[in-house]
């Protein structure tokens, strides 16, 4: 923050820039998500730009259309093999508040900055290379929640960026509190800014696995990477002081190159702050589009060399620098979690309305995001997010709310399975289409009690419910469980409910002049 | 419509008025409403407070409830003049103009100026040969002849219930009559309750207070033109069971006593015309079909909604007395029971 102030801040506002753009083009999408769903670009696009979203589905569905829908986060970790993780930088949406954050946090607050001992501290272990240990937390974290998908457990919307704001955006609106994204932002204005996405987002670490990955390319093949000239470098610490991901890479780099380091976001802060002219590049494809300059007003805080800084000294390597133990460590969580999932936890519970061409239920808790979009797509506003009293596993799930609104399936073409970007949701042909089935409450029933109503006949399109004198009789095969009925119904409790297939209402329905329930969804 | 998706029918329009018609979402409507007028409270505050500071001036806030006294009355019977018209025929359109005419044109109802509020049935998305809802000649027809008797502003009201009202306007037709004889159509889905003013019903005896749109209210001269059919809970719909169509909340009147709240309802919304269309009558499955249809070929016209109703019956093989509603709108003086004590003009 303090490099905007002074001089050389041409990279920080250009990235400030596209921050607000991007985080401006994703409020407006998950808002487009609203009937009628935008289509060119599709509303659910940033969703899909993301791999570990996309990773689940593929686990999930294990199809070849999942691989499919999710072709920008592909991209994207492509671009990542080059670019280490630019979008963490420059795009996330999560982080850009998360800067905010740090930037509105008073001074008095600001203990993140490493102070001068620290650095030089750094630069005397610097011969270690190693990562610290704190950031490591993240792929221990992306192993669990892997590992999770495979049991179809989805713990996306706590830790997937993407998936949490498209989710706040959604929350905000209905109003309802955010929850991950207050705990979020409390997190970041109370301790530092980016320590969700340095120490425990697992997308970051799956870009970060990438960045390595890539990191033998040279700056030439990035659209955006920080290439240092350790030749022109004065081994100050204002590089490692600025970055707010805590990378000490163009610190203690001793070669020239291409920072390698996993965590960094090409974000370019530190090019401004390098009080070393030439030192520090932010280059694209090779061309620099932001050197370091001298700065009369930057402080200049040199860090005494010490005495075995040599020219000499090995280059730091940035493996992933997961320990043997930690790997084992984490492999044992791992298994006691999914023995936890696999006995108690992953009991779906019992049977749940949901939207007209719902996966089966275990399917579909492994699939659904709770991104939000489904809800905010529904014309009649008939899906709402469950709470935690439903368990935690279906926390946030949508699910049909028939006494708030009917399902319109036929007339809105099912504009809920069109904006899921997890393929949670299949399109059904209208007569196709079993939400549920409608049952009669006999003792609560005016018409049962012998008053005239049939309300529910009256604003049923499917013909389903038949009057016998004033008496409504569902016709259980005709019945597609769109909840027209148990809507109007004007006794208070609705004296029609729809129950999810194969589930008996507990008061007395009857079979009536109606046959068995239709099987399951098709 | 259950064979596939109609881009034509639904479209996006008509399912964003849908999303509000079908959306009893009451929370996200409490908080816009609140957050609205938190705000608009806080701008009222400050614009008033900077007028106050430059004149006094008293200022007499609006009221959303209008009194009772401007429901018009029935008009009282004219001497030699037919009370009950019975028009039968093919054309349904030209057969409305024959029973007005007979009932003594409609001059005689409107009076230049007047502001008209039409109720037909529109609540349904079946085409004229459902039977579900009023035939768009029949309306068109009326609201030509209103016009012709100069009148003001003509409203067409309804209440729809399987899809948005623009939708049901459409697909049923009368959306497209209205349009053509120049009137504008205002329509609501079941959820949008905040239209309905809470207004007291003196003469009610079993549903005392109700939501009614306030156009009803307003206007100088209210039409009902139903489409005589079938109804399961009401026995048959007719010209006052019509009524149910300008409540808001369609779903409360059947807490209390369906029958003996259409006959209050009627006493305080009182037709001064009523047009019943019997072209094709809806014989059973009502009030939304599919059911069976007989070719009735009539249209029956008539300033007395309870003798209107009571010839409708006998359409059916029904009597008036077979109908709780009717008989106790003749109980509440709203009519003749027996349409035969009306001079009757068959045409």
């Amino acid at each position: 923050m303090r490099a905007e102030m002074s001089g050389g801040k041409g990279v920080t506002i250009a990235r400030r820039v596209v921050q607000a753009v991007f985080l401006l083009l994703f409020v407006l999408l998950a808002f487009k998500a609203a009937y009628p769903p935008l289509s060119t670009p599709p509303s659910n696009i940033f969703l899909r730009f993301d791999p570990l979203a996309g990773l689940f589905a593929l686990l999930a569905a294990k199809s070849a259309s999942a691989f499919a829908r999710y072709w920008p986060a592909w991209l994207l970790l492509g671009l990542t093999l080059v670019s280490s993780r630019f979008f963490c930088g420059w795009i996330c949406p999560l982080g850009t508040c998360f800067d905010v954050a740090g930037a509105v946090k008073p001074r008095a607050l600001k203990y993140y900055r490493p102070t001068g001992k620290q650095v030089r501290e750094l630069k005397g272990a610097r011969r270690a290379g190693k990562v610290p240990r704190r950031v490591r937390v993240k792929y221990i974290i992306l192993l669990l929640v892997m590992a999770l998908s495979l049991v179809g457990v989805n713990l996306l919307y706590f830790f997937s960026p993407l998936v949490v704001f498209n989710q706040s955006v959604y929350f905000i609106l209905l109003p309802q509190i955010p929850v991950m994204l207050v705990i979020l932002l409390l997190v970041a204005f109370l301790y530092r800014p980016r320590f969700w996405c340095e120490e425990v987002c697992p997308l970051g670490a799956l870009f970060s696995l990438f960045s390595l990955a890539g990191k033998r390319l040279g700056s030439r093949l990035s659209p955006l990477s920080v290439v240092k000239n350790s030749e022109a470098c004065i081994d100050c610490g204002a590089c490692y002081r600025e970055c707010t991901f805590g990378v000490e890479e163009p610190f203690v780099k001793t070669d020239s190159g291409r920072l390698r380091s996993a965590d960094c976001t090409a974000c370019g802060a530190c090019v401004p702050a390098c009080p070393s002219p030439g030192a520090l590049t932010l280059e694209s494809f090779g061309a620099a589009i932001s050197r370091s300059k001298s700065s009369e007003e930057r402080p200049r805080t040199t860090v005494e060399e010490p005495a075995e800084r040599q020219a000499e000294s090995p280059p730091a390597d940035y493996r992933l620098t997961v320990t043997r133990r930690e790997f084992v460590a984490s492999l044992g969580v791992g298994a006691v979690m999914l023995a936890g999932y696999g006995i108690g936890l992953r009991d779906i519970g019992e049977p749940v309305l949901r939207m007209p061409g719902a996966q089966d239920e275990s399917l579909f808790l492994a699939e659904c995001n709770r991104c939000g979009e489904c809800a905010r797509a529904c014309p009649p506003a008939c899906i709402k997010p469950m709470g935690i009293e439903d368990g935690f596993q279906k926390l946030w799930t949508p699910r049909f709310c028939p006494r708030t609104a009917g399902c319109i399936f036929e007339q809105c073409d099912q504009a809920c399975a069109k904006v899921c970007p997890a393929g949670a949701i299949d399109h059904q042909k209208p007569a196709d289409v079993r939400i549920g089935t409608a049952q009669v409450n006999r003792r609560t029933c005016l018409g049962w009690r012998g008053r005239p109503c049939l309300v529910c006949q009256e604003r049923c399109r499917f013909n389903a419910i038949d009057a016998d004198g004033l008496r409504p009789v569902v016709l259980e095969d005709r019945c597609t469980g769109c909840g027209a009925c148990e809507q109007g119904c004007p006794t208070e409790p609705t004296s029609i409910r729809i129950f999810p297939a194969g589930e008996r209402a507990a008061w007395p329905s009857g079979g009536g002049a109606g046959g068995r329930v239709r099987g399951g969804r098709q | 419509m259950k064979d596939g998706f109609d881009p034509e029918l639904f479209s996006r329009e008509s399912i964003e008025r849908a999303a509000r018609a079908f959306s009893c979402e009451v929370e996200r409507r409490a908080f816009l409403h609140k957050a609205g007028k938190w705000t608009g409270g806080l701008l009222l505050a400050a614009s008033l407070g900077s007028i106050a500071s430059c004149a006094r001036k008293s200022s007499s806030p609006a009221t959303t409830k209008p009194a009772p006294g401007t429901v018009p009355a029935a008009p009282t019977a004219v001497p030699g003049q037919a009370d009950l018209g019975i028009a039968s025929g093919q054309n349904p359109g030209e057969l409305a103009r024959r029973a007005v005419d007979a009932v003594g044109g409609m001059a005689r109802f409107v009076k230049p100026g007047n502001m008209v509020v039409i109720k037909p049935n529109a609540s349904f998305l079946d085409g004229i040969s459902g039977a579900t809802s009023t035939h768009p000649e029949v309306v068109s027809q009326v609201i030509a002849m209103c016009r012709e008797a100069g009148a003001g502003r003509v409203i067409v009201m309804d209440h729809c219930l399987p899809a948005s009202p623009e939708a049901c306007f459409r697909a049923n037709g009368i959306g497209e009559a209205v349009k053509r004889a120049g009137a504008e159509v205002i329509a609501f889905g079941p959820c949008e309750k905040d239209h309905g003013v809470d207004t007291e019903i003196p003469g009610g005896v079993a549903m005392k207070r109700a939501g009614i749109y306030p156009e009803v209210l307003q206007a100088d001269v209210v039409i009902t033109v139903p489409k005589a059919k079938h109804h399961g809970s009401a026995g048959l719909s007719l010209g006052m069971k019509n009524f149910i169509g300008v409540t808001a909340d369609m779903g409360n009147i059947h807490n209390f006593d369906l029958h003996q709240s259409i006959a209050d309802l009627n006493t305080l919304v009182r037709p001064t015309l009523s047009v019943i269309d019997a072209s094709i009558i809806l014989l059973d499955r009502g009030p939304g079909g599919p059911g069976p249809t007989r070719a009735a070929g009539k249209v029956i016209a008539s300033p007395d909604v309870v003798a209107a109703d009571g010839y409708a019956c006998t359409l059916f093989g029904m009597k008036a007395s077979d109908v709780p509603h009717i008989v106790y709108g003749g109980r509440a003086g709203l009519g003749e029971i027996d349409f035969n004590k009306l001079k009757v003009a068959e045409v």
